[in-house]
């Protein structure tokens, strides 16, 4: 079928309508309108043949992706391990920083070794004792006595030593006894273990002197067991009656007993004169 | 069980208590593992066996305590005794008994180690004590059991099945 003349005639007509709106720009508008349907469309047509296109390559490299898979995934777990390991070893890097720094502040202790550190192998299996395990022991200098320390302050003596290990007995054990000091009030007593999760308990305070909330509590050095002023934690409550003899003090321990990683062992202090003694010895 | 496999487990068992406790803390209450082996298995397996349990494991732990070794020993056979027990008066395959059992038995692991350390002079407190670490102890042991009874179950049941064809 021929087209007639008026249809030629027709669309020679619009299309220089077009042709001449679209120089003088006035079908813009829908030039866009329709620019923006065909990238719609075009995104469309590219997205579906790419995914035709990746499920062809995936069905023609099947083994080889699923090879790079494992390895890749192999990459990612060992990745994850060694991630956990910086963490930790940054983790102990800290504590040992702070240790470290402990140990400046406190020249005058002798501090075990080269190592210097105690790591904490675990806890007495008795649930009621407060004993921790260290792995430093004989072979590494470490004595029946010796006091124990974080950067926190007191954690305990050891008590018991082997070649390799040794235990601990920790201040918030019933059967332990430091001499303490309060450090605004210079007030003595002898502060107690009461078990885990338990706060301890200074005795021995004199009734008549004040004893405030919120003092500090360090080691006073007497007796020769711990050197002083080592700190052993913050009084909390005061307990004063009437018909004792002396007042008491709860006292809240610095040291965090559940998270103990490193220790530092003190093998050597010089302990506090005693010119009481002495003196009295003199006298008689 | 062979003794082969039954000393290592206890072994094993001693050592996990060690290390694992302080971070298996919860509201201050540490879960005791050679006193829920022993009472598991005494419940299943009656007292004769749990008692050479009871000896061996309280031997292993008192290689890792810094407080009298006997301790522990004489405070688990009296709790594969009591668990032993608990298998005449109920069996079955509720959950009820092991918790139960298991609560028990932690209570009174729990008392005996506390006068057997007083006859020692230790100087714990009996309320402080009970409070703060019996009584959690024991609800966390009781839970603890829960989930530990069916794995025991399953051990028992093969155990078992082993001697049968034997």
């Amino acid at each position: 079928m021929k087209p007639s003349r008026k249809v030629i005639f027709a669309l020679s007509i619009f299309i220089a309508l077009v042709l001449i709106s679209h120089s003088f720009g006035w079908t813009s508008s829908v030039e866009s309108g329709a620019l923006l349907i065909s990238n719609k469309l075009a995104s469309v047509i590219y997205s579906v043949s790419k995914t035709m296109g990746d499920v062809r390559y995936t069905v023609n490299h099947f083994r080889t992706l699923s090879r790079e898979n494992k390895e890749l995934q192999e990459l990612v777990n060992k990745l994850q391990v060694e991630n956990v390991r910086m963490k930790e070893v940054e983790a102990e890097n800290r504590n040992l920083r702070k240790l470290l720094n402990f140990t400046r502040e406190n020249p005058t202790y002798s501090f075990k070794g080269a190592q210097v550190v105690g790591k904490v192998l675990g806890y007495d299996p008795n649930p009621f004792l407060q004993y921790i395990i260290l792995d430093v022991g004989s072979d590494d200098g470490i004595r029946e006595g010796m006091p124990v320390v974080t950067d926190r302050g007191l954690v305990g003596r050891i008590s018991h030593v082997y070649s390799h290990t040794s235990k601990v007995l920790l201040i918030t054990d019933p059967d332990s006894a430091v001499s303490g000091l309060l450090q605004t009030s210079r007030l003595t007593g002898i502060v107690r273990g009461r078990g885990a999760h338990v706060d301890l308990l200074m005795d021995y305070l004199p009734q008549h002197e004040k004893v405030a909330k919120g003092e500090i509590v360090i080691t006073s050095g007497m007796g020769g067991e711990f050197p002083k002023n080592l700190i052993i934690g913050q009084v909390t409550e005061v307990i004063q009656k009437d018909y004792n003899i002396f007042q008491k003090a709860v006292v809240h321990p610095s040291v965090d007993f559940d998270r103990l990683e490193n220790v530092l062992v003190i093998t050597k202090f010089s302990p506090l004169p005693i010119e009481g003694f002495q003196g009295e010895e003199k006298q008689k | 069980m062979n003794v082969f496999f039954s000393v290592p487990l206890l072994f094993l068992v001693a050592i996990l208590e060690v290390g694992l406790q302080p971070h298996l803390t919860m509201l201050n209450a540490t879960p005791d593992f050679m006193l829920l082996t022993v009472s598991l298995w005494s419940l299943m397996q009656g007292p004769t066996e749990g008692t050479l349990w009871a000896l061996a494991g309280g031997f292993f732990l008192a290689l890792f305590s810094g407080g009298p070794p006997l301790v522990l020993i004489i405070a688990l056979v009296p709790v594969a005794l009591v668990s032993s027990a608990g298998r005449s008066i109920v069996y079955g395959e509720r959950l009820i008994l092991p918790l139960s059992v298991v609560f028990v038995a932690s209570l009174l692991y729990g008392l005996e180690i506390f006068f057997l350390l007083k006859l020692t002079g230790w100087h714990g407190n009996l309320s402080l004590t009970f409070e703060h670490r019996m009584l959690p102890n024991a609800v966390y042991n009781a839970l603890m059991a829960l989930v530990l009874y069916p794995i025991f179950r399953q051990v028992h049941s093969a155990v078992s099945r082993e001697r049968l064809e034997l």
